[in-house]
């Protein structure tokens, strides 16, 4: 499965469009209050610089609340990661889609962190 | 080791593909690392580098890069989209074993995946394929 990000209305740069294989995904972290950032394998093939999409999701102020969008963005994805289906992709977040799972606001993407 | 049957995309220039170096290029499904945005008119695919023998542990910097060319995002917000969830129609064939064609643009021939998207550009293969240094 091909899991697919869209950041921004306007595709213009590497930052706006990207494709991974799903197997590919390594994970999630907490990054900040109200973020998490999600890891794939380079797309340039650095073994030691994955590529990065950092999800900000709702930020309450509150730890607990924190907490709970975090997870149910966390729980968003992996079931989007999970997807299978004869059309050999997923959309994981798009602008362009209005694609926004989980309480997700918005994400951006660094390729060869 | 035994290698699971899978299916192999296959990409060629114009002009006589097969007669040069990479003129074209056939690549397991499973090697696609990742595709994105490279211009308003062009979609870059990315697939594992086949110069470093990474089995064996070697550390690859690079990639094998096919580029598509397609309509202009000017006349298509979503082009690129709509280009890589067709490329990922083409790698989900439940066939095993097969050469998948994507694009021959020496024969004009594309995938059906891209018919809807061939109104107004030709989806083509019109960059020479290489491996980058990433």
């Amino acid at each position: 499965m091909i899991i697919i990000y869209n950041s921004n209305a306007s595709i213009t740069s590497t930052a706006t469009v990207n494709a991974w294989q799903a197997s590919g995904f390594r994970g999630m972290e907490s990054s900040a209050a109200g973020t998490m950032t999600m890891t794939y394998p380079s797309a340039v093939n650095h073994s030691d610089a994955g590529d990065v999409v950092v999800a900000t999701v709702v930020s309450s102020g509150s730890d607990d609340a924190d907490r709970a969008n975090r997870v149910a963005a966390m729980d968003a994805m992996v079931s989007k990661q999970n997807t299978v289906n004869k059309d050999g992709y997923v959309v994981a977040y798009s602008e362009i889609e209005n694609v926004k799972p989980g309480g997700i606001t918005g994400i951006a993407v660094t390729i060869d962190s | 080791m035994i290698k699971p049957v899978e299916n192999y995309l296959y990409f060629a220039l114009t002009g006589t593909a097969g007669d040069g170096v990479d003129d074209a290029v056939c690549y397991p499904a499973s090697t696609f690392i990742g595709a994105t945005w490279n211009h308003a008119t062009k979609t870059i695919l990315k697939f594992e580098d086949n110069t470093a023998n990474t089995i064996d542990g070697a550390t690859s910097k690079k990639y094998n890069d096919v580029v598509l060319t397609h309509e202009n995002i000017s006349g298509n917000a979503s082009i690129h989209m709509d280009i890589i969830k067709a490329v990922a129609k083409i790698m989900a064939n439940p066939g095993r074993g097969k050469v998948l064609t994507v694009v021959d643009t020496a024969n004009g021939v594309v995938a059906e995946e891209f018919e809807a998207l061939n109104n107004t550009t030709q989806v083509s293969c019109g960059t020479a394929f290489g491996i980058t240094q990433g």
